[in-house]
């Protein structure tokens, strides 16, 4: 069941569902953040290389999936309703980029994040869809679900209702019946 | 405040937060206190580091004889030149960082969200749904305390509170769970207020589905209503045989 009808998607649903790559200024920050590591700076970099350019992003009715890797693959899927916190965090290069990193949490319980987000430059647009879709932000539960669900359910609970009456009067009208 | 303005663009330095989800926040903000607190912080840090700088010089000098070649002497005497310079720097930058840390801090309250922006170098935005929130601590420390101030602390479902060091640091030396307003002179008012605010959300805070809540319809109820009658009957029919 969805929750999110696809008829409704707004504009800023269709502008977060086509983000799939990260921008290429994640791969001049990961250089930049490799070089920190001095003159082994090439052990990360063949690392974030990889990450760069296999990650993945698909945004969907229902939650995110992330994912990167080439020898050891990695996919994260997240969905919008278990989404508990979403912290943006930039330091001075990445803000020089005009990148954040969106980290997403949910009630687990690891310490770090569930799921980063990188390289993304429409980080406030992201976080403002996500906090559209996760739980306690979104306003009071769409209604329009409830009343279609309820009748059906209700008439089968009268017709069970009914027949254990039935059955009652069935068992006084016996004891009736036997008494002198 | 030249100086303050081409440093907030060095360090791009975003402006005011935009306001949580929710209607329009209360926006709550440290004390001056807590500035001064970190004054005395950051001045215990500068008195630290001046007394390793002197003894370090001294102690050169003190092994530092005739001998020395001297190429030696003149790399002791840049390196010296160099300390200084290195200190000088760090204590006015030291000095700027705090003093932006304690101006750019936002708290900011809605109805339905918290969100806290701190940091200078690296920016930290949280925003916490209430909805979220499980419990909610003041906390303060006898300097706090000598200078009225506390810390607010509200934290969400899930661990890593007290992790190990390794996740300290890939989550960004913060726990991810946790969210604090630190420095406070109104602690108390604003526990009320995310207490208040907490108990008019209406779930648990752990990503349950939407709870459908229906009120049993008219046929149902006329339908309990037979069957209490029946039962009542039966009941009746035995008592009297």
């Amino acid at each position: 069941m969805s929750r999110y009808d696809p008829r409704v998607t707004s504009d800023l649903d269709r502008q977060i569902f086509a983000i799939h790559r990260p921008s290429p200024e994640l791969m001049k920050y990961y250089v930049f953040s490799s070089l920190l590591f001095g003159p082994f700076f090439f052990i990360p970099l063949i690392y974030l290389y990889f990450r760069y350019h296999t990650m993945r992003y698909e945004f969907d009715e229902e939650g995110i999936s992330m994912r990167w890797g080439i020898l050891f693959r990695r996919e994260i899927t997240l969905t919008y309703a278990r989404i508990q916190d979403i912290h943006l965090t930039s330091n001075i290069l990445e803000r020089w980029l005009r990148l954040a990193r969106i980290q997403i949490q949910t009630a687990s319980a690891s310490a770090a994040a569930e799921m980063t987000l990188e390289g993304l430059h429409e980080f406030e647009l992201v976080r403002d869809f996500l906090y559209s879709k996760m739980r306690g932000v979104r306003g009071p539960a769409p209604k329009a679900a409830t009343p279609e669900a309820a009748p059906s359910s209700g008439s089968d609970l009268a017709a069970a209702l009914r027949e254990v009456a039935a059955e009652l009067r069935a068992v006084r009208e016996a004891l009736e019946r036997r008494q002198p | 405040m030249s100086v303050r303005d081409g440093l907030l663009r060095v360090l791009r330095v975003p402006p005011t937060p935009e306001p949580p989800p929710g209607s329009p926040p209360r926006i709550f903000r440290a004390a001056p206190n807590f500035f001064k607190l970190r004054l005395l912080r950051w001045g215990m840090t500068q008195i630290a580091a001046l007394a390793g700088l002197i003894w370090a010089i001294n102690f050169i000098r003190w092994i530092e004889d005739t001998r020395t070649p001297d190429f030696v002497v003149w790399l002791i005497q840049a390196g010296e030149v160099i300390g200084w310079i290195l200190f000088a720097l760090e204590f006015a930058g030291g000095w700027m960082l705090v003093r932006l840390d304690y101006e750019l801090r936002w708290y900011m309250l809605s109805d339905r969200a918290v969100r806290i922006r701190e940091g200078i170098t690296t920016i930290r935005e949280k925003t916490i749904a209430l909805a979220n929130i499980q419990n909610i601590a003041v906390r303060q420390g006898p300097l706090q305390r000598l200078l009225g101030i506390a810390d607010v602390e509200v934290k969400t479902a899930g661990g890593g509170g007290s992790g190990s060091d390794m996740e300290k640091k890939s989550s960004g030396s913060e726990p991810m769970h946790v969210a604090y307003f630190r420095g406070v002179h109104n602690a108390e008012e604003i526990r009320d207020l995310l207490r208040e605010g907490v108990r008019r959300q209406k779930d648990a805070g752990l990503g349950d589905p939407d709870e459908i809540v229906t009120a049993p319809d008219d046929d149902t109820e006329r339908a309990v209503a037979e069957l209490l009658t029946a039962a009542r009957g039966l009941r009746q029919a035995v008592i009297s045989r």
